[in-house]
């Protein structure tokens, strides 16, 4: 397990460190693009327990809000998403959390690149315990393999971000998300949880604002 | 796509691994789960299991957890000597599970202790020496575990440590001595405030309590803690905190304990509970009491100490101590009795 998460956080290293090797190839004319479709993958931690994330992101509306300060012409980027994001992390003993969430999310790029989300949504959570698990049935003990449950689950995160074609010609994006999940119904109740995520973006699919020239 | 795929493999790889590790050694510390009737309960099981003598800590609540009993003094005193099992019940600590709550019946905890002794006897070897360790809420599992069909056989001996033992005294015992404490303190003009709102509530609620009342009672009980000099509380909570297991999720564990449906499964349980014959209980018996205990005053424990047909029995009133004597200026007495009480009946 250990290799594998090594590998993963070499990749994502790997797509970081070319997109710095690209910085020198700014463009000059601030064509907006709008990303149709964003493919992300992140490292995870939930309180300090690492995990994994993949999704996917497909934009639902876009507009530019065009704003004129002092004579300069401010663009923001104003998006909202449906997104599909898979976890994984893992707290030992305790358990292993796999969940997919259905999320509605808005993001707000401004013309640096800087980019903000807020993300709410649901989904559906299976844990696996993290020991051995035991049942008895007529004094008799069996090792449960797969034992764990099945939770109902919410979400609700804030990212920082930035995104790279505002600087070059790619698509890349780098983010930082702190996500709240509840887990319910846990012990009759509910289970909250923070998690947080590190990591990447690809624009698959982009879609041009038609407002090329328009930043001065 | 190479790491997607990197991902779904790491994933499916991970599915049901949980390996069995079993240790017999001198410095054990391993988690294993019991799960029964929608709960899956951590068991941590701590110290020296090459003794085959295991102190089954049956934890006070109902909701609280086990893992707040392992403290400094507790660690050194027993667990060089003994195994201690640190078994958190259903809805309680670090337990998992779904809607569950219904499940919170005295048969099934029950249930769940004797199912907890099988799977012991099945890591551990069938030839263990078990005693139970009851404490609070646990002090009357305990012993209504023991009382119900031929479960004494299995056990060697039993600590019950500030035990609730039985709840119909309880409120009584609870309710006269902080009356009692009460007026004590007025006199003196010392937390009047604090003395007054107690004194009220113990004149105003007479009779059976209702749910409600009982937990008014025991939380008067707990804070009167706060005002009397008596108690020297000297163990803080850091000290618990950093003997817990590593991994143990303390969100989950504050959780349970602060679920606002407990008072709903808990009048449920309270309203069926049945008075425990303690005279048909022979297993040998120490009884630990603080002096100023409140919650669980200490006519419990002299209760279960009269009534025990134990030919061995023991109790001793911690002189400093409320309701956790382990925590308090006691606790070396507290251990060093305890110690002494598994080593004479092994």
């Amino acid at each position: 397990m250990k290799t594998s998460l090594k590998s993963i956080f070499f990749s994502l290293l790997l797509c970081i460190s070319v997109n710095y090797s690209l910085f020198s190839q700014q463009k000059n004319d601030y064509d907006i693009e709008f990303d149709n479709i964003n493919i992300k993958g992140a490292l995870v931690g939930s309180i300090f327990y690492p995990g994994v994330t993949f999704g996917l992101e497909k934009q639902i509306k876009g507009s530019l809000d065009k704003r004129e300060k002092k004579g300069i012409l401010h663009i923001k980027q104003i998006e909202q998403y449906l997104t599909a994001e898979t976890y994984w992390y893992h707290h030992p003993n305790f358990h292993d959390n796999y969940y997919l969430t259905l999320n509605w999310m808005k993001r707000k790029t401004r013309e640096n690149g800087l980019f903000f989300d807020f993300t709410s949504g649901a989904g559906y959570s299976k844990t696996f315990l993290g020991s051995v698990t035991y049942e008895v049935k007529d004094d008799v003990v069996n090792i449960k393999n797969n034992a764990g449950h099945s939770y109902f689950l919410l979400n609700i995160g804030n990212s920082i971000g930035y995104d790279f074609k505002y600087r070059q010609l790619n698509s890349w994006k780098l983010y930082f998300r702190a996500n709240l999940i509840v887990l319910l119904p846990y012990n009759s109740f509910i289970y909250p949880r923070p998690v947080w995520e590190i990591g990447t973006m690809y624009g698959l699919k982009t879609q041009s604002a038609n407002n090329k020239n328009s930043i001065k | 796509m190479k790491y997607l795929c990197l991902f779904i493999l790491l994933w499916l790889s991970l599915l049901g691994c949980q390996k069995e590790e079993i240790t017999i050694g001198t410095n054990v510390q391993e988690t294993f789960i019991l799960e029964n009737k929608g709960a899956s309960m951590n068991v941590n099981v701590f110290g020296n299991t090459g003794s085959k003598v295991f102190i089954i800590i049956v934890h006070g609540g109902p909701g609280g957890g086990s893992l707040g009993y392992r403290t400094s003094r507790s660690i050194k005193t027993m667990e060089s000597d003994y195994a201690m099992v640190y078994w958190d019940q259903r809805l309680a600590g670090a337990s998992q599970g779904g809607a569950n709550g219904n499940t919170l019946t005295l048969e099934n905890y029950v249930e769940d202790l004797d199912k907890l002794i099988t799977v012991l006897k099945y890591r551990y070897g069938n030839d263990l020496k078990i005693f139970l360790y009851g404490h609070s809420w646990g002090g009357f599992l305990a012993p209504a575990y023991l009382a119900h069909q031929n479960n004494q056989n299995k056990i060697q001996g039993w600590i019950q440590a500030s035990g609730a033992a039985d709840f119909d005294s309880l409120s009584v015992w609870a309710r006269k001595n902080l009356l009692e404490k009460a007026n004590e303190e007025l006199a003196a003009a010392r937390n009047t405030k604090f003395w007054e709102e107690v004194k009220e509530f113990c004149e105003k609620n007479t009779g059976k309590l209702t749910t409600t009342q009982l937990f008014e009672l025991n939380r008067y009980g707990h804070n009167s803690e706060e005002y009397i000099d008596e108690i020297e509380t000297i163990i803080s909570w850091s000290d618990i905190l950093n003997n817990r297991n590593r991994n143990v999720p303390i969100t989950a564990n504050l959780i349970t304990l602060l679920n606002p449906a407990n008072p709903k499964f808990l009048g449920r349980l309270f309203d069926d509970l049945p008075t425990i014959d303690y005279t048909q209980i022979k297993t040998p018996l120490l009884v630990l009491h603080g002096q100023f205990d409140f919650v669980c005053p200490k006519q419990l424990g002299e209760y279960v100490y009269e009534k025990s047909a134990a030919p061995s029995k023991k109790i001793v009133l911690l002189p400093r101590s409320g309701h956790s004597p382990f925590l308090s200026k006691d606790s070396k007495l507290y251990w060093d009795e305890f110690k002494n009480f598994i080593d004479t009946h092994l």
